[in-house]
């Protein structure tokens, strides 16, 4: 990639908000002609979104209900001080959580959250894959389907996906999220086959591995199948990745209810 | 990339230069609309297409005045389909309202949730050094980039570079990372 420093000015002082929109519209012809730029302006915004969403972020776990409740009172001005209240309450509950040594029902995963844990087709499209995909259509109506609150159907298209392409990548991100309604339906046999497919079918290095392992080890931990949860958090630990040091606590606990007190974690 | 050769081939119609190009042009066009019209993604994916439906008429039927100007034509039409669907849509007052500049905060990124935490999780892989030098210049954005030069002890030129690599270095992890 060649660089074009006076390109990238413009895209810093166009993110600091610097530019009028003639100015943005004519950085935005730029842009046009060198691609490559579009996807690290997106990288980023991402980057700055995630900030913001520190500085204003409330602690979280897999607590569906909370967020879902705090995020529709926020997106609604006339809801600003029933949200102010709600929020000190997550807070307090959030804290005394934490004051206290964590029990291993507290800290295992007792719904997932579909809004962000399932899959859905990528939004950052590459130039040669510029159109959507058949499968990835599918994936998108299984997502929508279970947000939508259809389950059985979006299982069904889940299903549809494995069956057409038992081979491809997205069969894995369809036993992922089949995997992910399986658990929240408490149907946790099932719930464990899908996510073993996921972990044995997935890339080595994969995001989606990691939270195969993750997953498959809550479901066991539901099952109080420990030492099988323990084999399956372990690995997820072992990934380095965003459930890293959620397992190292989880993995702690896990020893010290199988005599395995000893071993240690970084 | 070179837009007069879209030009050239729509009036060759040359269908698989046409094709090629149309292929590249789309996720761009996409990307304008989430990022600075902050339309939907598929909202974005329905009026690039319809850009370029038009934008193949418009040459085809020889209205292009200039032909060197087909991005700034093509981002015009994308603009105006987008706030024209919106006024349609009429989903609140304020979206009828005529498209302002916008801030830093009001930007929208075309990564969802767990495209975030992915890049998240990507930061943190960084060195202590390097990401407290980014988020150092995200966390101030009204910082010239000559304090910021300042602070890490290094030269201005070095600042942008240094940044341009850690941004680029921070997509490629997201990227990787968000592959299966």
């Amino acid at each position: 990639m060649e660089r074009d420093i006076t390109l990238e000015k413009k895209i810093d002082a166009y993110i600091k908000g610097h530019l009028n929109e003639d100015e943005a519209l004519q950085l935005w012809e730029e842009l046009l002609e060198h691609p490559e730029y579009i996807e690290l302006l997106n990288t980023e915004l991402g980057l700055r979104s995630i900030l913001y969403q520190k500085e204003e972020k409330v602690p979280e776990k897999e607590m569906k209900s909370q967020e879902s409740l705090i995020h529709s009172l926020q997106n609604s001005w006339k809801w600003v001080g029933a949200a102010a209240a709600i929020l000190i309450l997550v807070f307090s509950i959030n804290f005394f959580q934490e004051s206290g040594t964590p029990s291993l029902q507290s800290l295992t995963v007792q719904n997932i959250n579909l809004s962000e844990n399932l899959i859905s087709a990528s939004v950052l499209r590459s130039e040669r894959q510029p159109q959507i995909a058949p499968e990835d259509s599918l994936l998108n109506l299984g997502y929508k389907a279970a947000i939508d609150g259809n389950l059985a159907e979006a299982t069904r298209l889940y299903e549809a996906i494995i069956a057409r392409y038992p081979d491809k990548p997205i069969a894995v991100q369809a036993y992922l999220n089949k995997g992910i309604i399986q658990f929240n339906r408490e149907a946790f046999e099932e719930a464990i086959t899908s996510f073993q497919a996921v972990v044995s079918k997935a890339k080595p290095e994969s995001f989606t591995k990691e939270k195969g392992y993750w997953f498959l080890g809550n479901t066991y931990i539901n099952l109080n199948r420990l030492d099988a949860a323990r084999a399956a958090i372990l690995e997820a630990y072992k990934m380095n990745g965003i459930y890293h040091d959620t397992a190292i606590d989880l993995l702690k606990e896990l020893d010290e209810k199988l005599g395995k007190a000893d071993q240690k974690y970084e | 990339m070179d837009y007069s050769d879209l030009v050239t081939a729509i009036k060759t119609n040359d269908t698989k230069s046409i094709n090629t190009l149309i292929k590249a042009i789309r996720p761009r066009l996409e990307g304008f609309l989430c990022i600075h019209m902050n339309a939907n993604y598929n909202d974005a994916q329905d009026i690039a297409q319809d850009a370029l439906v038009t934008i193949i008429q418009v040459i085809r039927e020889d209205q292009l005045n200039e032909p060197k100007r087909v991005v700034e034509y093509l981002i015009s039409i994308c603009k105006n389909s987008y706030l024209k669907e919106q006024q349609r849509k009429q989903v609140t007052s304020v979206v009828a309202e005529p498209h302002s500049p916008k801030e830093p905060r009001q930007l929208q990124s075309m990564l969802d949730k767990e495209q975030k935490r992915l890049l998240a999780w990507c930061m943190q892989q960084l060195k202590k050094e390097f990401r407290e030098f980014i988020q150092y210049w995200l966390d101030h954005p009204d910082s010239h980039s000559r304090e910021v030069a300042r602070r890490f002890d290094i030269s201005i030129s070095n600042t942008w570079t240094r940044k341009h690599r850690l941004i680029k270095k921070l997509n490629e992890c997201y990227q990787k990372k968000s592959k299966l």
